[in-house]
């Protein structure tokens, strides 16, 4: 049996996709999830694979028709049949019944006669899509001459008031994408009163976090942080989380936060949903996720729908300020500029501070300049703060960042031990749950120091070692009385060098120089794999 | 750079490749002891004697024919024409032996032949006072050049000389006076088959021949007073012809106005045409006009020939009625 590929039914609101691209053609064989062609939506371009395997045996849409969803696109034939040539294109599903309204020019007068322009006049019209029917004549018998053209031409993109136009130097038709970008943002500009907050941003504590943040391993973006500022802010601020509709507020309480990649092909905005049950780490790998997608093109409609507030960060583009325009039906977007060092006034000195200026547009409808306002600080302060604010805590502010040198702090009535190391910051902890007691944690510096003594040693030696791994036990209750620590190494010398070589390392490894004498420290070698 | 006039740029062209090559011969009616009709070559058969310069019987085909057969044995002759009227007198030797033998003989011999042809209305009537070149663009083999200045007519003559092909050298008789500054390097050529754009523009293409080259620069001056840049091509060598200067200029401005001292029908303005239809149809804004003499004979009597002749009034009007 012959495998049809249909339309793809990509989101709620699809009724019809454009043939985008081919990349298989007529006769090919196909293997089960080979692309076969991109087909492009109002909101994403999508790839289509093949269904199953066997030989495209016939296209039935050209590139760059409109198929309707369930509408055949081509037909696999599985074991050799043949399949007759299309016919015509037969989509699947009906019809709609309602057409849409059509928008229809003033009927143009009928010309009788035929049109007498000049040849480089016809050439240049087709170039510039002007009507030659449409146009009179100046030249010679009345023929339209390339003046006439451009005339035309320029009166149909700037009025009638227009002199000869400018020509394009080559005329690109918008994607699909762009084109219904282009409808939406005219009707948001038009229909949308807008006006726009615009702050500026002390981004130390935001930038120290994200430092303290990625020296812990993490991956967390500046625009990570500022999502997580805007989302906190949004649950405080419900009703800039929402649209205007006919003299009432619909007010969300899912906040769909949409963010503005940059790809190749024109920008996007991929959907963090429900981004308030979201932390921090949650909405970095969201992202993260969404910006790698949307750049390989994988983005599904979906991944697009239902944006409640939206977040364009062009800073990366070194702008600074900007006045944002809302994508309605949304009642608020956020533009983040570069961040730059700035001299700000603190205490009535100037300091220079990295800072950053947001712009908030906001659909007046809905939202006054004081509840915007509240928002547009909120975000502010919740940045200023390092975001730490948001769950109320005290920030402290980081020690200098010095060599054997750390400060620890606790607070309330745990056993938890923040300590802090320049950017860096960990806790130890009485109750093993947020992290390793002090001993466990000199046990594990004692081992970090033999193992980077033994390299060391090797280094200096020049004799070449494979992995090695250390593991440190002290007795579990009581004052600590005696350390085992079991070393395991890989490599070629013999025994006796290797023993040396350990020797060497326990000598030069300082923190084994900080263990009291009385306290009974054994020392075990042995290679890898050995029982 | 000094200021010569065109007859005297003629002049030095052919004492500079006489003293250059003792090769080239120079011989017609009147040429040796009476130094030329038009008093070019007087004093060159002093300097080069009476074996390299003399003077021939009244029989154009005659001489003519025996410039062919100097060529074919390795001379350089330089044949003068009273008039380039003549040259239907000649024209078995010209067309059918010039022109065609090194062809027919598979190119076997070459014919170094330059035959200096004064043309153009002067008072002189219909057998003396043609522009005939496009006659002989339409005959094969045969190279054309009409020198519209000084420096062109000295720099066309000696790449002529030095061809190995036969060139008819059209020298406009109404141009022997004009001046102009000409290189004195002996070296200084202007290559056959190459156009000049002697005055850029972009709002129309004016070619103009010879002496319609002075009337057309006139006409174009005036226009640019009225803020229409007119681009003037001298096409200098109407065989072999610069086609892409004309197209490529065409494809710029869109119109096209051919002045030329030939009759209409057929001239060079009706070949320009022709191409353009081939090369350069998209580009074409206006129809092509032509100033050209209506095909009558060019007549003897002054106010009739100031009638027929191309003026630069004309010219002026024709390329104002395509700016409309």
């Amino acid at each position: 049996m012959p495998v049809v590929i249909q339309m793809p039914k990509l989101g709620h609101a699809m009724t019809e996709g454009t043939v985008l691209q081919w990349h298989k053609g007529a006769g090919e064989t196909v293997t089960r999830g080979d692309l076969v062609l991109t087909v492009e939506t109002d909101k994403a371009e999508v790839e289509v694979e093949a269904p199953a395997s066997g030989v495209l045996a016939r296209l039935t849409a050209a590139q760059g028709e409109v198929v309707q969803v369930g509408g055949e696109l081509a037909v696999i034939a599985i074991n050799g049949e043949s399949i007759p040539a299309a016919t015509a294109s037969t989509p699947a599903a009906p019809a709609p019944t309602v057409a849409a309204p059509q928008v229809t020019a003033a009927p143009a007068p009928a010309r009788s006669s035929r049109v007498a322009a000049s040849p480089r006049a016809k050439r240049i019209a087709a170039e510039a899509g002007v009507d030659l029917g449409r146009i009179s004549g100046s030249g010679p018998d009345g023929m339209i001459t390339e003046d006439d053209v451009r005339r035309a031409a320029a009166a149909s993109i700037a009025g009638p008031q227009a002199s000869v136009a400018l020509m394009p130097a080559r005329r690109e038709k918008l994607t699909r994408i762009q084109a219904v970008g282009a409808k939406n943002l005219t009707q948001s500009w038009q229909q949308v009163p807008h006006f726009v907050q615009m702050v500026r941003v002390d981004m130390s504590r935001t930038l120290e976090k994200r430092r303290a943040m990625s020296a812990g391993g993490a991956k967390t973006t500046i625009t990570d942080l500022i999502l997580a500022a805007v989302v906190q802010a949004l649950r405080e601020n419900p009703r800039i989380n929402a649209s205007y509709r006919d003299g009432e507020m619909l007010i969300y309480d899912r906040i769909n936060l949409g963010i503005a990649v940059d790809t190749p092909s024109g920008l996007v905005v991929p959907v963090i949903r429900d981004a308030q049950t979201l932390d921090l780490g949650a909405i970095s790998t969201r992202a993260a996720e969404l910006a790698a997608k949307a750049r390989e093109k994988k983005l599904l409609p979906q991944d697009l729908e239902e944006c409640t507030f939206t977040v364009s960060n062009l800073g990366a583009y070194g702008v600074e300020n900007g006045t944002p325009v809302i994508f309605a039906p949304q009642s608020a977007l956020m533009f983040v500029g570069a961040i730059r060092d700035e001299v700000i006034a603190i205490d009535g000195k100037p300091e220079v501070r990295p800072a950053m200026q947001i712009a908030i547009a906001y659909d007046h409808r809905g939202i006054d300049g004081a509840s915007a306002a509240r928002f547009t600080t909120r975000v502010k302060q919740l940045l200023e703060d390092g975001a730490q604010a948001a769950s109320g805590e005290e920030t402290t502010k980081p020690a200098p960042f010095r060599k054997h040198e750390v400060t620890l702090s606790a607070r309330g009535d745990n056993l938890k031990v923040e300590v802090n190391y320049g950017p860096m910051r960990w806790s130890l902890d009485g109750d093993d749950v947020a992290g390793p007691d002090p001993v466990s944690a000199f046990l594990g510096a004692l081992g970090g120091c033999l193992l980077m003594s033994l390299r060391v040693a090797a280094r200096v030696r020049k004799v070449s070692l494979g992995r090695a791994s250390v593991h440190v036990q002290a007795n579990e209750k009581g004052h600590v009385k005696e350390i085992q620590v079991q070393l395991e190494v890989e490599s070629t010398l013999d025994d006796k060098q290797l023993h040396h070589l350990v020797e060497v390392a326990e000598r030069g490894c300082h923190v084994r120089a900080l263990i009291k004498p009385e306290i009974d420290l054994q020392l075990t070698v042995r290679r890898y794999g050995a029982v | 750079m000094r200021t010569i006039t065109y007859a005297q740029g003629i002049k030095e062209a052919l004492v500079e490749e006489m003293r250059r090559d003792p090769t080239v011969i120079l011989y017609g009616e009147d040429v040796a002891n009476f130094g030329g009709i038009f008093r070019i070559t007087s004093g060159l058969k002093e300097e080069f004697g009476e074996e390299r310069v003399f003077d021939t019987p009244i029989s154009e085909n005659a001489f003519v024919g025996a410039g062919v057969g100097a060529a074919l044995t390795g001379l350089r002759p330089v044949v003068e024409l009273q008039f380039a009227d003549f040259l239907f007198t000649a024209g078995d030797e010209i067309v059918l032996k010039a022109g065609m033998w090194r062809y027919a003989h598979g190119g076997a011999y070459r014919v170094p032949l330059v035959v200096r042809c004064p043309s153009g209305a002067a008072g002189v009537g219909p057998e003396h006072g043609q522009c005939p070149e496009a006659f002989f663009m339409h005959a094969p083999g045969l190279k054309i050049v009409s020198p519209s200045n000084p420096a062109d007519a000295k720099g066309l003559l000696k790449a002529a000389i030095r061809d190995d092909n036969p060139v008819l050298y059209f020298e406009h008789k109404l141009l022997y006076a004009a001046k102009g500054e000409v290189p004195e390097d002996a070296d200084y050529l202007v290559p056959l088959g190459k156009a000049a754009v002697v005055r850029p523009g972009d709002a129309l293409t004016l070619v103009a021949i010879s002496a319609m080259v002075p009337k057309a620069l006139a006409a174009a001056d005036r226009l640019a007073k009225e803020g229409h840049h007119i681009e003037v091509i001298d096409p200098r060598s109407l065989c072999p012809f610069d086609r892409p200067a004309i197209v490529e200029s065409v494809k710029k401005t869109g119109k096209i106005v051919v002045a030329e001292e030939s009759y209409r029908t057929l001239g060079v303005g009706a070949e320009i045409g022709a191409l353009l239809m081939e090369e350069a149809l998209e580009y074409l804004d206006r129809p092509l006009r032509r100033v050209a003499i209506p095909d009558v004979p060019v007549p003897t009597a002054a106010v009739l020939e100031k009638f027929v002749i191309p003026s630069e009034e004309k010219i002026y009007q024709t390329c104002r009625e395509l700016l409309s």
